[in-house]
């Protein structure tokens, strides 16, 4: 009895509505400003804290395993202090966003031309993501009642649905992410596996440096150049029979890669990415610079591990067909990385993104650093925009 | 009116962000809603608005500690708020009205549920509003929270058979209210 009488009376009263006493915005707002102030102030900042942290430690990591080295070739043994700079690239990243879903993100690079050879490509990204997504409404009722809602004040005495009938199924959010970045990957590319070579007048012989894997931590003793254990004596190969022209170290710059993509989310977890991508590799050989511009169509899966509302973690992984555009060339590679994202804002997102990847052999007798480093590390750094 | 879904989803988000044009926007949706659970509890007027004050600051300034799930929640858990900020005021104000009841137990008789079908919301509420203290929290938390007289005694620091007799003479007093209700409303026909 007192059961169905509750029900009664729950019913009865579902729909009870009271015209709101007048509240004080003033003391509202100033709640608001107090409280949040003292509540998020700190945690953001101890956030992009800790990802700058991450990404400097990533490049001192860079740099620090990369000494300065001279290439030990004829020409510099008598001239050994010839400067090597490793100049980051100072990016700008301008971001003008409107009202309207519409939104232009600018992304500026302006890597140091430096003459000379940087030797430990860092990696940097920058990635400036547009979301448009198209929201589903569950129902056009539903909108237009809450479209007029929104407007200053309810009409007093308009009874609505209780609270237990709206049972209304939401129907999921599918979202569309739009991205631009810019990156420089981290080819584990030490002179590790350059060939080096003695030009002597009468002594044809080829020093190969040992060839060291590139993710192999050992090689700190190569900072000593003079360290004759260091190096291969092959006598029984002449020069002309090792890969690369008379004095031809190969030096590979720092690629650089732009690119767009969209994304798709597929459900709360999954989604799906494709794009372009630009990526231009420099390799000196010898004196000479070469220059190889790819075209790629990158294709990624992402699974969202874990998120509340301030961090996110989530996995990425695919693979990138590649295309030499001033020669024949594929290039097909696979990566994956573990993403740590930080939402500055609702729509603001800052993440971090290591990861590894690994360039197939194609073939090809193109030197590039993707044939000499096959596998390497990457870390991108990079902002992402959503528009809801 | 009630908002769902993605809309509803949107506006929490707002909220945890910190936009105070959504504070406003939550203040037009919700607002009379919430006013409807404080004169529910309280019947003073002027408490009413101090208790809605209250219970909308806490709202907002607590709103990062709400986790969307489903929809209506933001609405179910804004509720929550605003019944346990009347309770609040109703212990440090009235704590009395709830212990002084507490040796007095039941010994009227059991009447039957008190037929309120018929009866207008804004009646109801206004009987609701004339009833003890006690009674009325009491009542509140047993009908539309849906707490056991176990929780009501914790709730309220009263023993658990007390709040059963308070109920009991809630119901009873509700009774002949809608009794006499209807008899003028019958007569005046």
């Amino acid at each position: 009895m007192n059961e169905q009488w509750r029900q009664q009376m729950r019913q009865k009263m579902a729909d009870y509505r009271r015209p709101a006493p007048e509240v004080s915005w003033d003391e509202i707002d100033k709640a608001l400003t107090t409280q949040k102030g003292s509540r998020n102030w700190w945690l953001r900042i101890a956030a992009a804290a800790a990802i700058v942290a991450l990404a400097g430690t990533g490049y001192w990591l860079m740099q620090d395993k990369a000494p300065e080295q001279e290439p030990l070739t004829a020409e510099n043994t008598t001239n050994r202090q010839q400067p090597v700079e490793a100049q980051s690239a100072p990016i700008s990243v301008e971001i003008e966003h409107s009202e309207a879903p519409k939104m232009v993100a600018r992304v500026e690079t302006t890597p140091h031309a430096t003459p000379s050879v940087i030797q430990q490509p860092m990696d940097t990204a920058v990635v400036v993501e547009t979301a448009v997504s198209p929201t589903t409404i569950t129902d056009t009722t539903t909108t237009d009642a809450t479209e007029t809602h929104l407007h200053p004040l309810p009409d007093r005495g308009i009874v609505s649905s209780p609270l237990g009938s709206d049972k209304r199924k939401v129907k999921k959010e599918t979202r569309l992410t739009a991205k631009v970045y810019y990156g420089n990957t981290m080819m584990g590319s030490r002179m590790t596996n350059e060939l080096y070579y003695f030009s002597g007048y009468d002594f044809p012989i080829n020093l190969v440096r040992p060839d060291i894997n590139p993710t192999d931590n050992n090689n700190s003793n190569e900072s000593q150049p003079d360290n004759s254990n260091a190096f291969n004596i092959d006598s029984t190969s002449h020069v002309s029979t090792r890969r690369g022209p008379e004095n031809g170290n190969i030096r590979y710059h720092q690629p650089i890669r732009f690119g767009v993509s969209l994304r798709y989310q597929l459900n709360e977890r999954w989604s799906i990415e494709s794009g372009l991508t630009y990526t231009r590799l420099v390799t000196d050989i010898g004196s000479v610079e070469h220059r190889h511009d790819y075209l790629g169509l990158p294709l990624n899966m992402g699974y969202q591990l874990w998120s509340n509302r301030h961090f996110g973690v989530y996995l990425t992984a695919g693979g990138t067909i590649e295309k030499m555009l001033d020669a024949s060339p594929w290039q097909l590679s696979v990566n994956g990385a573990v993403g740590l994202e930080y939402k500055l804002t609702n729509k603001l997102h800052l993440y971090a993104e290591p990861g590894l990847g690994y360039y197939f052999s194609n073939r090809s007798k193109i030197p590039t650093i993707y044939q000499d480093k096959p596998l390497n590390f990457n870390l991108n750094i990079g902002l992402r925009f959503d528009l809801k | 009116m009630i908002i769902s879904g993605t809309i509803e989803q949107r506006l929490v988000q707002r909220l945890q962000d910190g936009d105070k044009v959504a504070a406003r926007e939550f203040y037009a949706l919700y607002a009379d809603h919430l006013a409807g659970i404080c004169a529910r509890y309280i019947a003073d007027e002027e408490d009413q608005k101090d208790v809605f004050q209250d219970a909308f600051v806490h709202i907002l300034t607590h709103i990062n500690d709400f986790q969307y799930r489903r929809s209506g929640s933001l609405l179910a858990w804004a509720a929550k708020v605003t019944v346990n900020t009347s309770l609040k005021f109703l212990r440090t104000q009235q704590r009395h009205e709830f212990v002084s009841l507490d040796s007095d137990l039941s010994d009227e008789p059991e009447e039957d549920d008190p037929p309120v079908s018929d009866i207008p919301p804004d009646v109801i509420q206004q009987m609701l509003s004339q009833l003890p203290t006690g009674y009325r929290t009491v009542l509140n938390l047993y009908v539309f929270e849906g707490k056991s007289h176990k929780e009501i005694a914790q709730l309220l620091d009263i023993k658990e058979n007390s709040s059963a007799s308070q109920l009991h003479r809630a119901k009873n007093l509700l009774a002949k209210m809608i009794q006499k209700y209807n008899n003028d409303h019958h007569s005046r026909l």
